[in-house]
């Protein structure tokens, strides 16, 4: 394992949480102190801020971005947090660390989606792309969002159903709350 | 209806009861069941009958908190009063009725701090229900084990102070049980502290949810301008997207209007800038013509055999002229080669030489071999 290694993964876009079973080696790494800040150091001169806190590690870009970058960033922390409102929903007591089953939460959401139809509205605008789909084609595409934000890792090979909640879901979870500061009941 | 049989019964009719268990009475049900009281009709509803819930609710250790939360006082008011009957009439049956009393409580201690132990996990791991109902439950749990906190106290002083003196076999099972009791009254206190860290993090889990929901609902009608703020503001420092960035290339091609005119490069030009080119001729490498070399190697297995059988006195002379130096040509490669040889004799063969503190014809100190 080397810094190269690491920025290869980071320069991707992705947040690497240290509870990730995938990325345990590359975490590992950067939490050694003295390769962090070297890598801080690497990253800094090719104009990258890397950040390490809440046991998740991602990389921001120094300067402007341009107005394509500036869009696609809104639109997947949009999407991200369309997803946690989602699982929430579903699962109110769901945070880093905690299991979740894909079937099991489709159960759930054919239970509430009768009595809250905005589970709906929010489940079809985040797989919009997709025009006019089923169920399992929506949640498909769903745990894919989730797992392109790095927020779900599947566990185990076998096991096709389950997935890890990971830490880097408290990325999201702060800029909500750094979003919205004061409380309301929701309906 | 002896206990195979009910067994048996309860072994027919499982997915009835399971279903009637889970809170959902079938319709249909056999009258096998309402004759052997599993079932049972209040008026014209049917009901799973109470003790046969709380035998399975007890073997599967799904303990409900109002089960759990006996009342003690009672007992310990029962036990100061056969106290005083005792006093009064010293009849050794209300001495055997305190220590049932006293064994009687312990035991209610003992069951109730595993029952609470399951009861606490159970609502730790809670997912099913809504976060408003789990809230609700562990704050009247909470309450109810504050106030058993209060009578296991209380006991505890009873015990001490009240029963304590009467005889020898009490006050050594008091002394046991107080152990006991101290060690459950901890344990409560561990629970209590487990319960209300829980619920801080469910209250806290509650409002975050709400603000998620409310965050949600703003995107969905596209009314998220505070977030949008916040993403421009401090995109430095949040995480960037380059994973997901899509180039568009632009591809322009001449018309063929364009084309057709004759001096289109002339048309291209004024757009372009555009550099000669310059050709790059590759360095020259001059390559030596390989030649085969002759190698002088001396023999040296030779020239030691020669030097065995002729014994010189002078070692290097006799070396310099043999006819392995003589293979090489210059007179300095000749003496060089010869001297080399000369060392490498007189190291391997040492007990062969007698070295002469003279020197000899080539400044060189004679060594006889012997």
């Amino acid at each position: 394992m080397d810094i190269a290694s690491v920025f290869e993964i980071l320069s991707q876009g992705k947040i690497i949480s240290s509870n990730s079973k995938k990325y345990s080696e590359y975490t590992r790494h950067l939490m050694d102190e003295e390769i962090f800040d070297a890598f801080y150091e690497a990253a800094s001169t090719l104009g990258y801020i890397l950040h390490g806190e809440g046991g998740y590690f991602y990389l921001s870009k120094k300067g402007q971005m341009n107005k394509e970058e500036i869009e696609s960033y809104i639109t997947k922390h949009k999407d991200a947090i369309l997803a946690i409102s989602i699982l929430r929903q579903l699962r109110p007591q769901l945070d880093r660390g905690s299991y979740i089953v894909y079937t099991d939460l489709i159960h759930e959401y054919k239970m509430q989606v009768k009595e809250d139809s905005s589970i709906a509205n929010r489940l079809n605008m985040l797989v919009s792309g997709k025009g006019n789909v089923d169920l399992k084609s929506a949640f498909d595409a769903l745990f894919d969002r989730l797992r392109k934000f790095d927020m779900i890792e599947r566990v185990g090979d076998n096991d096709q159903d389950k997935y890890k909640v990971l830490d880097a879901i408290d990325y999201y979870i702060k800029m909500i709350e750094l979003s919205e500061p004061n409380s309301r009941e929701s309906k | 209806m002896t206990h195979i049989e009910l067994i048996s019964l309860l072994n027919k009719y499982k997915k009835v009861i399971d279903l009637a268990y889970k809170g959902e009475i079938p319709s249909g049900i056999d009258t096998a069941l309402f004759e052997a009281e599993i079932f049972n009709k209040i008026g014209e509803r049917v009901v799973l009958n109470e003790a046969y819930i709380q035998f399975v609710n007890t073997m599967l250790k799904r303990v409900e908190y109002g089960v759990i939360f006996g009342k003690y006082a009672e007992e310990l008011q029962q036990l100061v009063t056969y106290k005083k009957r005792y006093l009064e009439t010293s009849d050794k049956t209300y001495l055997n009725r305190i220590r049932k009393g006293i064994e009687d409580v312990f035991l209610k201690f003992k069951r109730r701090d595993s029952d609470i132990s399951v009861l606490i996990s159970r609502i730790v791991h809670e997912n099913a229900l809504s976060l408003e109902v789990v809230l609700d439950d562990a704050e009247r749990i909470l309450q109810q084990m504050q106030e058993l906190s209060h009578a296991s106290t209380q006991t505890y002083d009873i015990f001490s102070k009240e029963i304590v003196g009467l005889s020898k076999e009490i006050d050594n099972l008091i002394i046991d049980v107080k152990i006991d009791i101290q060690r459950y009254s901890d344990n409560l206190h561990k629970y209590i502290h487990r319960l209300n860290g829980f619920i801080l993090r469910t209250k806290q889990r509650k409002e975050q949810n709400n603000k998620i929901a409310a965050l949600a609902q703003k995107i969905t009608a596209d009314e998220a301008t505070e977030l949008e703020a916040l993403l421009r503001s401090d995109h430095e420092n949040l995480h960037h997207t380059f994973g997901n960035t899509k180039k568009h290339k632009i591809k322009t091609l001449p018309s063929s209007r364009d084309i057709e005119q004759n001096r289109f490069s002339v048309i291209l030009r004024q757009i372009f800038t555009l550099q000669p080119h310059k050709a790059v001729t590759a360095p020259k490498t001059v390559y030596k013509k390989q030649v085969l070399e002759d190698k002088v190697v001396l023999n040296y297995h030779k020239l030691i055999d020669d030097i065995h059988r002729e014994m010189p006195k002078d070692l290097f002379a006799f070396i310099l002229s043999h006819e392995e130096i003589a293979k090489f040509d210059a007179p300095q490669t000749k003496r060089s080669e010869a001297f080399k040889a000369f060392l490498m004799t007189v190291s391997e063969h040492r007990e062969h030489t007698k070295i002469d503190d003279g020197f000899g014809s080539h400044h060189i100190r004679r060594v006889a071999w012997i």
